[in-house]
């Protein structure tokens, strides 16, 4: 890459990193693990800089780059996740700040036991705010595909949450 | 809950997050690391395709015979050649793809007629030996070594190992995590070496380092290199480590 390109590139870091890394994490539930898999898919970035030049096709890529790693991060021996029947315990506590967080924590313990795919597909909807066939295009699936496992990715949510959280509508 | 409370749900779910533990300049120092190591796989793949070409070639014309000293040479070094500058990545996200596909396994990137790459020497120029630790990648996370790791140190188990930080010596395998201990940030890197080679020469100021011999005679060299100038991270750790470590290589 030449001067200029570097520049736009650490303009583009500079925007997007914080809502990379909390889209890692929203996607992983650790927040180390979220700094790993977005520098990664930053790296992809900068090194594949000159083939993808429009503003939201570089929004694209880094979520495509992103949602893959964590998948194929999922089905590695040392990084299989395991459930548990049994959530980790709520904050001790009254009052509503608590239960703000608890419930932050809650949804980001349940996702943990969303299949990879179907949790991609819920962050990109419902963290990045994409649209059916927004999330189509950065998974490269198509848009019925996007329904089903939002429905699913839902559905094994809520199953995870149990009451912990008012009763998840399906949506499609 | 509909989808608008929902996404508010999300959005404060991942909000207040620790301070970030890379930047652009470890970002473009891991893209040039990932293009150096592929070239180099490049390199090493097409001098065995071109040598096999030229043998079966060679002895299929009978222009090779039996104590023949010709050596087919490989072509000179040139410069980098038109195909590699943009380099394809084997998981390319703009590559077509089937419907929730899983991406292709990373293969390196393969071009018989592309001329191979002068080797990667150190940077002092002088030839690589056991010993010479400068300038030399580690490349990917050994998984042996990242599995003990993550067993061995519990705040490690839900991490995602990543090659162990430079310099390695010729043979080592390792592999790293990035963690945090309070205000302190870096990399714990686990690296086996053979007899005679040291993986904790040439470390950055401030980095901890334990030792301990493997069951087998290679050094288990255990490390924690801080991110900028703050503390290395379980640095009173390590030497317990490598003590875990030791006997399960």
């Amino acid at each position: 890459m030449n001067q200029r390109e570097e520049q736009e590139f650490a303009e583009y870091f500079a925007a997007r990193r914080e809502a990379v890394r909390r889209m890692a994490y929203m996607m992983c539930g650790d927040w180390h693990r979220a700094d790993d898999l977005a520098q990664t898919a930053f790296i992809s970035l900068h090194r594949h800089w000159r083939k993808v030049r429009d503003k939201g096709a570089l929004d694209a890529y880094v979520r495509r780059t992103l949602s893959r790693a964590v998948i194929d991060e999922s089905r590695r021996p040392w990084r299989r996740e395991r459930s548990t029947d049994v959530l980790p315990d709520r904050p001790e506590g009254g009052g509503s700040v608590d239960d703000g967080i608890a419930t932050r924590q809650a949804l980001v313990e349940g996702l943990r036991q969303v299949p990879p795919k179907q949790r991609a597909v819920l962050v990109l909807r419902f963290l990045e705010g994409l649209d059916v066939a927004g999330v189509a295009e950065v998974m490269k699936c198509s848009e019925g595909t996007v329904k089903s496992q939002s429905a699913r990715g839902l559905e094994a949510l809520r199953a995870a949450l149990g009451g912990q959280l008012d009763d998840l509508r399906s949506t499609s | 809950m509909d989808e608008a409370e929902l996404e508010v749900l999300f959005r404060q779910a991942a909000e207040d997050g620790p301070e970030p533990s890379f930047d652009a300049d470890d970002v473009r120092r891991g893209s040039r690391r990932v293009t150096a190591r592929r070239r180099t796989a490049l390199a090493g793949g097409t001098l065995v395709a071109a040598a096999l070409l030229v043998g079966g070639v060679g002895f299929g014309t009978g222009a090779l015979q039996p104590g023949d000293s010709t050596i087919a040479e490989a072509p000179h070094p040139a410069a980098q050649p038109p195909q590699l500058r943009n380099p394809v990545a084997p998981q390319s996200p703009m590559a077509p793809q089937n419907p929730m596909a899983l991406p292709p396994a990373a293969q390196p990137e393969q071009s018989p007629m592309a001329l191979p790459q002068a080797p990667a020497s150190p940077r002092s120029g002088m030839p690589r030996t056991l010993d010479d630790t400068r300038g030399s990648e580690c490349g990917a996370p050994d998984s042996a070594v990242a599995g003990a790791l993550t067993q061995e140190l519990p705040e490690a188990a839900h991490t995602s190992p990543i090659g162990a930080p430079p310099p390695c010596p010729a043979g080592a395998r390792g592999a790293a995590v990035t963690l945090r201990e309070g205000e302190s940030n870096g990399k714990i890197a686990v690296l086996i070496t053979p007899p005679g080679a040291n993986a904790a020469e040439n470390r950055p100021h401030g980095t901890a380092v334990a030792q301990a011999q493997a069951r087998s005679g290679a050094t288990i060299t255990v490390l924690s290199q801080p991110v900028g100038s703050g503390r290395a991270p379980f640095a009173e750790r390590l030497d317990a480590l490598a003590q875990r470590l030791a006997p399960r290589f």
